[in-house]
């Protein structure tokens, strides 16, 4: 699909999004102002997510309409070492697949 | 662990609540009423609010719309300690911006497993 | 962990003897027949509090009797009852029974029974209660297999606004069993139109595993009234309450019951088959042959065609579009089942409901045999449930208070439905006591919906009981003090693109009147242009359509532009400036507007032109794209394009909140305010 071309995309130059502790309701009107300003970046994108504490519904969703945005602009996004926080929050509400969370090695 | 606000103008029910929860290992400090607490609210944090409704001063209902007001408490959950007649009334705790309720009377064990519900 | 009680109970007896104390003096203050409402308040407070700490310590007798006491305190507080000499001297024996309790507590001896029990007997007596009477609305908690349950939760918007969070109520969920779950994100607007402390997910659960149903209902209690929740037992789909009447209708869909019915709020589970009278069917194959026929005279004409037979191939094409029209009604009407099927629940409903309230009403029926579509039938029960409980709750007054107002003993709760135009009507009427708008202004107020201050007309003022968080109860009872809020009703009916009003007479009658489209699936569309695109706009939403007089537009403070039409002001919506559409046709100056109501707000649209109207079979866009703030479907058309389908109500709420699409936009355009 799109991912063909973002490789070479975020070859070049992908902006890295160190991620903090809280992705939560209390924080995510700022998230979403920042993922905004990431989108209109035009560049692909690294989510450092490893210190991740809080992630509740507002945050899964904000980052579930980021990453879908990001696709249909052709833009990758990847995480890196998602917290446990992340992904357990993902399988409760099934959207592991729509936040493209890689695969447990 | 977690810092609670626990309100409730019965002595009695705010020292079993408060000796519960720090059983537990949570921070808690306690309100005699609405008044109180939301004096206390206005230069603390908490990560969660345990209000009873009927107190002299200023009740539950009114404490908790006036903590919604507060941009540190705009999220915060807040639990109404309510008995079962009251819970009739829980409309009125939920439109003022409760996240839920205790059922009293409760025990320990109750309490510890309703306040999990929201603190993760 | 264990904790012993037994360090709290000094307290508790130390606090409820002062409790005692402010009881007791404020009694003596108090004069028979006015009510002091803050002694009242002090009083019910300590009652309260030496019940609930009661019942908590371990002390249930004294818990028991002072329930009493506080009920009783409760009605005095909200004007149910009014203090007599009588009450004063009861309630200041219950202090010196409460009294005696506590010391014989604190010294652990026994309390002396027969002198509680006599005055509990003197409180409920002057309750007019006999002992407790905990009904409960009939039970559908059974679901005899219990192999699992299918929930389907779509929060509202505001529902994480409370503190309340949808992944650790689903770890909840999945420590009662195993948890399947998928979500659905055909809601979720792109990141730029996302207010993101809003919810616009929606989940759909399987839960298996031997699970309570109030296991799930403690999970989702929080929630309740904050979002659409249907819970369905896997597997047995049998009805959970049956009686013979509804046995005879082989493909009725789930009975939805009583307490059952206040939580299950949007689409149902619904079934998948349906029945269909034969009559039906005869006149489609009629349709089919008559199509047939006009097919070979077709081909026949194209054989050997020449323009001398033009006029008959004409002739014979408005018989195929007759013919295809005729079809396709005849296809629709299949989905067609008379409303009889929903009405059906409400004989026995009000026969339960009076027995429990003590009222007596006469249920009458009309227009059962009017037809409407399946689907609109199965989503409209509920609404429908709670608008007639409101009525018996609400409306119809005690029998004592109808023959003091002299009306008859009974009253009566009138259900009507017909047909109007493309819309089905169905009127909920009782003669009941009516709406008393000063009442619900107040009441309003006092619950923050509108300032005191506010000037409103009668309309708006009854439509204020369809906002979130009102509630006319004055008595809070078990019937209506649950449940979904007539927002959610109103809620539902928009959802199907319907409407609901009320109309009222105090002192006489109340009526609702809800309008909803025949089918979910066809539209009367009114077709417009803009630029090089091409829009619906459904038929139902237009109020008119007018050339500009300039004179009539007015700007305020440069910021709205507004339009007098008649006695009103109307806000001007640029439609190429909400879509982001090019187009030549910018001035206001010879403009067309099409002046559009939706959720009772006006608005007049700038459009390039009106085109012809017709019926638009409607695709959904949130399966096959997503979901569009002011656009509540396409369709394709004649010609094969896609036309987008207006939501009129969605419309006017993205022009005025100014979140336009189009990067051109000028302040001068923005939205204003209605």
């Amino acid at each position: 699909m799109i991912n063909q071309n973002d490789a070479a995309l975020s070859a070049v130059n992908p902006i890295t999004v160190n991620c903090g502790e809280s992705i939560d309701i209390s924080v995510v009107m700022a998230w979403r102002e920042k993922l905004l300003e990431i989108l209109s970046a035009k560049s692909a994108v690294l989510l450092e997510a490893n210190s991740v504490e809080k992630f509740d519904t507002a945050g899964l969703q904000v980052m579930v309409a980021f990453i879908k945005d990001a696709k249909v602009q052709g833009l990758s996004v990847q995480w890196l070492n998602p917290s446990d926080v992340i992904r357990r929050a993902a399988t409760l509400t099934d959207l592991t697949t729509a936040l493209e969370l890689p695969d447990v090695i | 662990m977690a810092n609670i606000l626990a309100v409730d103008d019965s002595a009695s029910m705010r020292q079993m609540v408060a000796f519960t929860l720090k059983g537990a290992g949570h921070n808690v400090t306690e309100a005699g009423d609405g008044q109180e607490a939301l004096n206390l609210a206005k230069s603390n944090s908490y990560d969660l609010v345990l209000s009873d409704v009927n107190m002299p001063n200023m009740d539950g209902i009114t404490l908790t719309k006036e903590l919604r007001t507060l941009s540190s408490f705009k999220f915060t959950p807040i639990l109404m300690l309510t008995t079962e007649a009251g819970l009739n009334k829980k409309q009125d705790g939920k439109s003022a911006g409760a996240t839920g309720w205790i059922v009293k009377p409760f025990n320990p064990e109750q309490l510890l497993a309703t306040i999990k519900k929201v603190l993760s | 962990m264990t904790i012993d009680m037994e360090q709290f109970k000094t307290t508790y007896i130390e606090e409820s003897h002062e409790g005692l104390e402010v009881m007791e003096s404020k009694l003596l203050e108090m004069d028979a027949g006015e009510t002091d409402e803050d002694a009242i308040n002090s009083i019910f407070r300590a009652a309260h509090s030496i019940k609930g700490g009661g019942a908590t310590f371990g002390f249930s007798d004294i818990s028991n009797f002072t329930h009493v006491v506080e009920t009783l305190l409760d009605e005095i507080r909200n004007g149910e009852r009014v203090i007599n000499q009588e009450a004063i001297d009861l309630f200041l024996t219950s202090v010196d029974v409460i009294r005696e309790m506590l010391t014989a507590a604190q010294k652990g001896e026994a309390i002396d029974e027969a002198r509680a029990s006599d005055v509990k007997q003197q409180l409920e007596k002057m309750l007019g209660t006999q002992a407790d009477d905990p009904a409960t609305l009939v039970e559908t908690q059974a679901n005899p297999n219990n192999v699992g349950w299918d929930i389907h939760f779509i929060p509202f918007p505001e529902m994480l606004t409370r503190g309340n969070d949808v992944v650790r109520m689903f770890r909840e969920l999945g420590e009662l069993g195993a948890f399947d779950v998928q979500a659905d994100l055909a809601k979720l607007p792109t990141l730029k139109d996302l207010n993101p402390e809003e919810c616009h997910i929606g989940w759909k659960i399987t839960l298996t595993g031997s699970v309570l149903r109030d296991q799930i209902d403690e999970i989702f209690a929080w929630v309740e009234g904050d979002c659409e929740l249907i819970i369905t037992p896997l597997a047995d789909t049998k009805p959970t309450k049956q009686d013979a009447k509804r046995q005879s209708q082989a493909k009725q869909p789930p009975v939805k019951v009583t307490a059952a019915a206040e939580r299950r709020v949007g689409a149902g589970a619904e079934s998948s088959s349906i029945r269909v009278d034969i009559e039906k069917i005869d006149a489609l194959i009629n349709m089919v042959g008559e199509l047939v026929i006009t097919q070979s005279m077709l081909s026949q004409l194209g054989e050997d065609f020449d323009m001398g037979r033009c006029e008959k191939l004409l002739k014979g094409l408005g018989q195929l579009e007759r013919n295809t029209r005729e079809l396709q009604e005849s296809v629709m009407r299949i989905r067609m089942i008379p409303i009889s099927f929903a009405f059906n629940r409400f004989p026995r409903m009000i026969h339960d409901m009076c027995g429990k309230f003590g009222k007596k009403v006469v249920l009458k029926l009309s227009g059962e045999s009017t037809e409407l579509d399946k689907t609109v039938m199965e989503k409209i029960g509920d609404p429908l449930v709670h608008l007639v409980r409101n009525s018996l709750d609400h409306g119809i007054e005690m029998p004592e208070q109808r023959v003091a107002a002299g009306k008859p003993e009974s009253g009566t709760v009138h259900l009507n439905a017909f047909h109007q135009g493309g819309n089905i009507v169905i009127e909920i009427t009782d003669d009941g006591a009516g709406l008393d708008k000063d009442k619900i202004f107040a009441k309003a107020v006092e619950k923050g919906l509108v300032e005191a201050s506010t000037v409103l007309s009668d309309d708006k003022i009854y439509d204020l009981l369809f906002q979130p968080g009102f509630s006319t109860a004055e008595q809070v009872t078990d019937i209506s003090g649950r449940g979904v809020g007539m927002d959610v009703v109103k809620r539902n009916i928009l959802a199907l693109g319907g409407s609901v009003e009320v109309a009222t007479e105090l002192g006489c009658c109340t009526t609702f009147t809800i309008r909803l489209p025949l089918t979910l699936a066809i539209l009367d569309g009114q077709l417009i242009c803009v630029g090089d695109e091409t829009y619906i706009i459904p038929l139902i939403s237009i109020i008119e359509s007018l050339q500009v007089d300039k004179k009539s537009v007015s700007a305020i403070a440069g910021k709205a532009e507004l339009y007098k039409l008649r006695e009103e002001y109307i806000p001007i919506i640029r439609f190429h400036h909400v879509f982001g559409v090019h187009t030549e046709k910018i001035s206001l100056e010879n403009g067309l507007l099409v002046v559009v109501e939706g959720n009772g707000y006006k608005a007049a649209l700038l459009v390039d032109d009106l085109l012809g109207q017709q019926q638009v079979v409607i695709k959904s866009l949130e399966t096959n794209f997503r979901k569009i703030d002011g656009v509540s479907g396409a369709t394709i058309l004649g010609d094969g394009t896609v036309a987008l389908i207006l939501d009129v109500a969605g419309l006017i709420r993205v022009a005025q909140s100014g979140k336009h699409q189009h990067p051109l936009n000028t302040i001068e355009n923005d939205g204003v305010a209605a």
